[in-house]
Parts: C-alpha cells; structure tokens; sequence
C-alpha cells in the first residue's frame, strides 16, 4: 500500500487556527489511519489507502463548512438557549 | 433580516441520489436540498425561495419573539423539560430463575438460592417508595432473575397500584417456562401485559435459552396459552448472535403464528453475564446491518398485499416516528436529555436503586457501581445529578453537528459497559454506528418512491396513504 500527500486550501473558509485545529481533531478521530497536518491555510493529508481518499476529501471539505456555519451560528444557539432556560 | 434557526447537514450515503443533503435543525424539522443550498447558507446568501421555504414551516424568524421563534422555542422546551414524578419503574422482586440462558443480560441466581428475593419489610419499603415517587401513570415493570417466581409479591404491587395511582400499567417479563393459573390471572386484566423472549426459530430459541427439547416445547404451550389469555397482549424479542443468524423468514413465521406482528430485532447486548461469554458482540459488525435491512426488506415484501396484521421492526418504526413526530419522546434509550433515574427507575432485589436495567448489570458485573441510592438511604441526588453530565446530546461535541441529534439520544451506561468510560467521542461507539445506520436507512425509507415502501412507512407512521415526499424537498 502506497501513501501520498493530498493538500486541501482552507483560505477560503476564513477559519482561525483554533478552529481549524478543531476540524484538523475531528478528521483525525474519523480517519485514524490518516494524518493531517496544518500548514499556513492549507491541510496535509498523509494518505495511506489511496482508494479512501475522495471520501477523506469529501469529509475534509464538509468538515470546513460545518465548522465555518457553527461558528456563524453560535450565538444565534446560545441566545435561544439563554433564553430556553431562563 | 431573517435568522435561520442553526441547521446540520448529512450527505445521502446511498451515491445513487447525487448531490442529495439531508438537512435538520435542533427540534427536529428536517428537508433535503443539494450541494447549492449548502453553499449558500454557509456563506450566507440564501436566496427569498429558500428564505420563504424556510420561513412557511417554521424554521427561520424574522425577529426575536416572532411566532416562529416562539414555536421553535417551545418546541425545545418541550423536549428539554424536566419530569416531576417517575413514570417508569422496574421492580426485581427476586433474582433467581429457572433458566440459564448463556447470554442471560439480566444478572439472576439459581431458582434455590437464598437470601435473593424481597423479604415483607422489603416490599412495605417499595409501596411506600412508589407512593411517594410515583405519578398517576405510572407504568411499574416486572423484571428479576424470573420475577414470576413470587407471583404473590407482583400481585400485592398491583393492587397497591391500582388502589393508589389512577392509570398504572404493568409489564411482566417472563421467560415463560412455567405459567401458573396465579400469572394467567394477573395476565388476563386488561392494565397488564407480557413480555417474552422468542430468539427466532424453534430450533435457535432452544439452541440459546431453553436447551432440551421438552423446555421449548412447554415454553411455546405457555407462550400460546398467554396470547390466548391476554387476547394478544403479548411482545417477544427476539435476542440474536450476529454469528449464527437464524433464517429471516423462519423468525417472521414463528412470530406470526403467536399473533405478534411488531419485531424488536436486537443483536446479543453487551451487559452482565452475555459480556464474559461473547467478547465478540462488543462490535456492531456489518453482516448485523445487511441482516436488518434484509430483514426490514422482507416485512416490507410480507406487507404489500395485506390489509390487516402488518408487521414492523420496532425500532425502526421508533426511528421513523422520532424523524417525522416533533412530540415523540417517550422510548428510554432514544431521548435527550435522558433523564434516567428521574423519570425512569430500577429498585433491585436488595433495595438499591439505579437508573437502568443496564447501570445495574454494570455493577453486578463488578464493572462500576452506578447506584443512585436505596430504599434505606433514599435517591442520593448528588449521584443522581452525576449522571446527567452526558445524557443531553445537544452538549455533546459531535452530536450537536450531527443532523439527527434531536431524533437521536444519548446512552453513558452503553459506552461505560462496552469501553469503560463515557467521553469517547461519539462516532467511535457502538451507540452512534447503530443508530446513524438505522436513522440513514429510515430516511433512505421515507424519501423512497417505491409504493412497496411507502405502504409499509405509511403504517408505520399511522398515516391513511402514502404521503407527498415533496413536501420534504428544497
């Protein structure tokens, strides 16, 4: 089995460092037999089953966006929910 | 200015849909759309056609406090509230059995053993415990070892309740080996029904509980007296080793032969004494999942020319109503938060009390003591309140991205019995992998086109035909 290094540009989705070390955690728990690493605005990806990766390419990209609209959204959530329980 | 009230999004597993997304918000309002919509509500540019979609079922507001954003609040409300009184209580008058089941979840000991059963000062304790714990519907669930051992203490509980409470119910979970004419009479009222075991075949029910061929056959005798007797007030579940699957069309034989046409299709669970003799069932495999669908796909077939006594999976007809019914909320294992040991509640054959059947099996296990106080001592609030850390999924780091986070619920004492604690994150449990699957297969379900499917879902779903999927579609 071969291994090759994808890069994925995250410039686009305007994340923090925090919050791209977050998706960068996430895809780490979803794909452990993959490594990501961050570089400036772009994801390494150490691909070790090259048949894996559209999926791992799919997953990253969605990963982006959620936590890009969560970030949007946050305090929307948290005003209902302050709202919610008081 | 309009705010969308927060969305998660899943992408069709099935490649066949193209770009289909499934999006969902917190209270459960769902619809599917493409990769286009995704886009525009992540950068903010919905256009007036997704904001008017949007806004007609209730999932966006135009300003805080606007009807939409009242709704949607009380829809959160309705889900988050906590209960006053239990309405679920299990009692585990004794712990022994007559059987010896290898994978027997439930801790019990030999049917001759002393000291397992409830003494008279025990069950005084119980009445008093229920009285003042207890709302009017409460529904009391008798469970052991083989509670039908001390049919006189079940018959005293009942009275009691049915004196103090205005509409108990009762659920007697038997093995079924012997039937007294004491149990045929408690069976017979119209507030009591039985709960069996029945793994499937004969030949596999005998293979895995009753062993000799003379057991078996008393137990199907029994299993026919009582759906005579309680006029078909009678659910079995089927317990199967994902290893040895018995033939699908032989377990929906022999269960529509006793009359029982809805199906609670579970693999060997991972509690108690099945945990030490099938170290294997720790993994959902996916011969377990093509079983289910497979087995789902031949009720759906059994279905397509009846009129009367269609058949269900439980569960996924649970799965279905939690996706479609905002108000459902009533099944323990699916619910957030999950307010175990507040509305739902296990007194032991020694007066402890716990959560669940399944926190008690933990500790009988030797795993973790997750015992929320005693008849002696009272509900210790401190441990009581412990519990709760996790039992919310909208909290949960990962839940609250997951599209059917509110259809979904949240089981700590699952994850601490299969990997001996409660934070691993929740796509790596059996949990979230069984109910993702199940959750992606009821939608898969409900956006089918197929008249064959749908007459099954429209049962299910107790709709009059099949429903506009359109409806659903942005």
């Amino acid at each position: 089995m071969s291994s090759t290094t994808k890069r994925v540009d995250t410039g686009s989705s305007g994340l923090s460092e925090e919050k791209l070390a977050e998706v960068i955690h996430r895809l780490s728990i979803l794909y452990p037999e993959s490594e990501f690493l961050i570089s400036g605005e772009t994801i390494n990806i150490l691909v070790h089953n090259k048949e894996s990766w559209p999926e791992i390419k799919q997953a990253t990209h969605d990963q982006l966006l959620r936590t890009k609209y969560e970030r949007d959204t946050e305090g929307l959530r948290h005003k209902l929910y302050t709202r919610l329980l008081n | 200015l309009t705010d969308v009230f927060p969305l998660r999004f899943r992408r069709f597993a099935d490649g066949s849909k193209g770009d289909s997304i499934l999006f969902a918000n917190e209270v459960g309002q769902f619809f599917v759309s493409g990769e286009p919509f995704l886009e525009r509500l992540v950068c903010n540019k919905l256009k007036s056609s997704d904001i008017n979609y949007l806004s007609k079922r209730g999932m966006s507001s135009k300003k805080e406090g606007d009807l939409n954003y009242a709704a949607f609040l009380s829809r959160l409300a309705a889900r988050t509230r906590r209960p006053g009184k239990l309405s679920y209580v299990i009692l585990v008058p004794t712990l022994r059995c007559d059987l010896a089941c290898s994978y027997c979840q439930v801790s019990r000991v030999a049917e001759k053993a002393k000291g397992f059963d409830w003494t008279k000062q025990r069950t005084a304790q119980v009445f008093e415990f229920l009285d003042q714990n207890c709302g009017d519907n409460v529904q009391i669930e008798f469970q052991g070892g083989e509670p039908t051992l001390r049919c006189d203490i079940i018959a005293e509980i009942m009275q009691f309740c049915r004196n103090r409470f205005n509409s108990p119910l009762f659920v007697i979970c038997t093995n079924l080996s012997r039937v007294s004419e004491e149990l045929k009479e408690m069976a017979a009222m119209d507030d009591v029904l039985i709960s069996t075991s029945l793994d499937g075949s004969k030949v596999n029910h005998q293979k895995q509980r009753t062993i000799s061929e003379a057991v078996t056959d008393a137990f199907c005798d029994n299993l026919s007296a009582m759906v005579e007797v309680t006029n078909g007030r009678v659910s079995a579940l089927p317990t199967l080793d994902p290893n040895d699957l018995p033939d699908i069309g032989d377990i929906l034989d022999i269960y529509e032969k006793f009359g029982m046409y809805s199906i609670f299709l579970r693999p060997i669970f991972y509690h108690g004494f099945a945990r030490k003799r099938h170290p294997e069932s720790r993994e959902l495999d996916q011969k377990w999942s093509k079983y289910y669908k497979d087995f789902v796909e031949e009720i759906m077939a059994r279905n397509y020319n009846r009129t009367e006594d269609l058949l269900e999976e439980y569960y996924l007809s649970l799965a279905l109503k939690k996706l479609t019914r905002l108000s459902e909320n009533s099944h323990v294992d699916l619910r957030t938060p999950n307010w175990l040991g507040y509305d739902h509640l296990l007194i032991d054959y020694d007066g402890q009390l716990y959560p669940s059947d399944e926190a008690r099996m933990l500790a009988r296990s030797g795993q973790i003591d997750l015992s929320i106080g005693s008849l002696d001592s009272g509900i210790d609030e401190e441990k009581r309140a412990s519990l709760q850390g996790r039992e919310f999924n909208a909290l949960d780091p990962w839940c609250s991205s997951c599209v059917y986070q509110s259809a979904c619920g949240s089981d700590p004492i699952d994850d601490l019995a299969r990997y001996g604690r409660a934070d691993v994150p929740r796509p790596l449990t059996a949990f979230c992998q069984k109910n993702m699957s199940v959750f992606d297969f009821a939608i898969e379900l409900l956006m089918s086109e197929d008249e064959r499917v749908q007459k099954s879902v429209s049962y299910w779903l107790s709709l009059p035909s099949h429903f506009d999927q359109k409806d659903y579609l942005l």
